[in-house]
């Protein structure tokens, strides 16, 4: 019996660690001193980060991944937040449909809508702009924020937004200083996913960017396709960093909502 | 005063201005390209055609159609599709069922280390994979070592590099998926039939397996649809001759410049996935609403 539960546990920690393993070696291997693929032993080096921000091919794409990051979360915030409140706080024809319209984009694959969305963007003129890409990443963000919200929209006390309106304050009005400040954790949270998974996409990026424009997953793909130098494991390096300090800000954003609940 | 109809046409019109703009208009303009005569493939970039607008032709579908070259790329999708998603099934139930029973404190951290890979790149996965994988690669040099074998096994440039590949990539969110079916449980109805003289066993079989189909029927979706598309894990870890759809299509656009087909693929990926999504539906068991 326990013999049985042991060989599952073990298989299971097998499991969750072959997820981890290529991360944990790529970043591994990003320390050596050396130019050969071997991990570090003994001697760690930072000369491979150091090329890395010395070359402005890699720190142009990084500065270019940040801005379409940053784009790509203000608009999903934007239309993620809005379809919430609508689908939660109002009753209209068609809502259903929007809900499941909303998740849509996340259940088609990443190559079929950057290709439909390459004719586009170059009919109407934004090809070649950073704009394109971040609008493209916003189709993934945005479902990411409206699931996040609508989860403190429906977890919020109705009786909040009555108070407000018995108090005198007007529907625009509870919005701002009653409903907004509540959910705004929870915004939070979907913000910086949808900033972690337009920082680390690739396909889309890889149908809309041109040389001008290459972000940082962007201008490491040809380099895995024929070399694997060190470089490239810095390169991998900063943008595993750049992921697990947004991922802080959403462990820090959930543990507060957290502490706030037992006030609600 | 504004009416509520008015408030929620308000509330929705950015998301639904998104969605027209850039899922909907861009979906039919994928079906009117494919219906489009190939251009002339003078050189790449803009000013080079890569269609001829405004006409109308079924030539891409007829050749897709009678190619063979197409219907081997197809097959090995679809292979590459239900292999996948079986084995991120048979890893990732177990697994989940694992985190599920954790105690409550070591959640967090077991939730940390199924996201992570599953938000950062997935670039930094395929190249300590290409490492690790590769003929010098701690899999070979360890298996050598043991003397299972004596020449490097093709790890990678292969299929068996595109399954271990696309296994680890979709892996978390079956994890995720049926993890969080298992937390929705009722726990008290375990406990009854513990109560009741079950055994560990007979309880799982009885009791937890029957209410967590729905989440399991739920995450084989979910990982079959993410197999389908697999691009980057075959274009970088498969061979040449075994390629998916999803690469064929990354041809076509660049490699080929002939959009009209490229497009055909895309739809007659999406086709596909529509009817594996819509096969499995079917026979999908249902939520156990209320016993018999």
């Amino acid at each position: 019996m326990n013999l049985h539960k042991s060989i599952l546990s073990t298989f299971c920690l097998l499991v969750l660690a072959s997820l981890m393993w290529p991360i944990v070696y790529a970043m591994w291997m990003s320390f050596t001193p050396g130019e050969m693929l071997l991990p570090p032993k003994g001697v760690w080096s930072l000369r491979w980060y150091e090329a890395f921000f010395a070359r402005s091919e890699w720190t142009d794409s990084l500065y270019h991944s940040l801005s379409v990051g940053g784009l790509a979360t203000a608009i999903s915030l934007v239309c993620g937040t809005t379809a919430a409140v609508a689908v939660t706080r109002h009753q209209f024809p068609g809502r259903q449909i929007l809900q499941s319209a909303v998740m849509l984009p996340l259940f088609i694959p990443a190559l079929v809508l950057a290709m439909a969305l390459l004719p586009v963007m170059r009919t109407i003129g934004l090809w070649g702009s950073l704009v394109s890409v971040a609008l493209a990443h916003s189709l993934w963000g945005m479902p990411l924020v409206f699931q996040a919200v609508k989860g403190a929209l429906e977890d919020m006390d109705p009786n909040l937004d009555l108070a407000a309106h018995g108090l005198g304050a007007g529907g625009t009005q509870t919005f701002f200083m009653v409903t907004l400040p509540t959910i705004l954790p929870a915004i939070g949270v979907g913000g910086l996913l949808a900033f972690i998974v337009s920082f680390n996409e690739l396909v889309m990026a890889l149908f809309l960017c041109t040389p001008a424009i290459e972000t940082l997953p962007k201008v490491i793909w040809p380099n895995l396709r024929y070399t694997l130098s060190p470089l490239v494991a810095a390169a991998s390096g900063v943008a595993v960093l750049v992921t697990v300090l947004l991922l802080v800000g959403v462990w820090l954003l959930l543990g507060r909502r957290r502490e706030e609940t037992p006030i609600r | 005063m504004k009416t509520a109809r008015q408030r929620a046409w308000l509330w929705s019109a950015p998301s639904v201005v998104l969605l027209l703009g850039l899922l909907v208009w861009p979906m039919i303009y994928l079906v009117r390209l494919s219906l489009c005569e190939g251009g002339s493939q003078s050189g790449f970039g803009i000013g080079g055609s890569f269609y001829k607008p405004g006409t109308w032709t079924l030539k891409v579908y007829a050749t897709l159609l009678s190619e063979r070259y197409f219907w081997e790329v197809l097959g090995f999708t679809v292979w590459l599709g239900f292999v996948v998603a079986a084995l991120c099934v048979v890893l990732g139930y177990p697994t989940a069922h694992f985190l599920w029973q954790l105690p409550k404190r070591w959640k967090p951290a077991a939730l940390v280390f199924v996201i992570i890979p599953k938000l950062s790149s997935l670039l930094v996965t395929i190249y300590g994979l290409k490492i690790i994988l590769g003929d010098f690669g701690p899999v070979n040099a360890a298996l050598q070592a043991l003397g299972v074998i004596k020449e490097p096994l093709a790890l990678q440039h292969s299929a068996t590099g595109v399954v271990i590949g696309k296994t680890l990539l979709v892996l978390p969110y079956t994890i995720l998926l049926i993890w969080a079916g298992l937390e929705r449980l009722d726990r008290g109805l375990i406990s009854a039939s513990r109560g009741l003289g079950a055994t560990t066993w007979q309880s799982f079989v009885w009791v937890t397996l029957p209410l967590s189909l729905p989440a399991l029927a739920a995450a084989t979706l979910v990982s079959l649809i993410w197999a389908l598309g697999a691009f980057i894990s075959p274009y970088l870890l498969g061979s040449p001759d075994q390629i998916t759809l999803a690469v064929d299509v990354q041809r076509q656009m660049f490699e080929n410049l002939h959009w009209p087909r490229g497009a055909g693929e895309g739809v007659a990926m999406l086709l596909t996935l529509t009817l594996i999504a819509g096969g499995f539906a079917l026979i999908r068991p249902r939520e156990y609403a209320s016993p018999r």
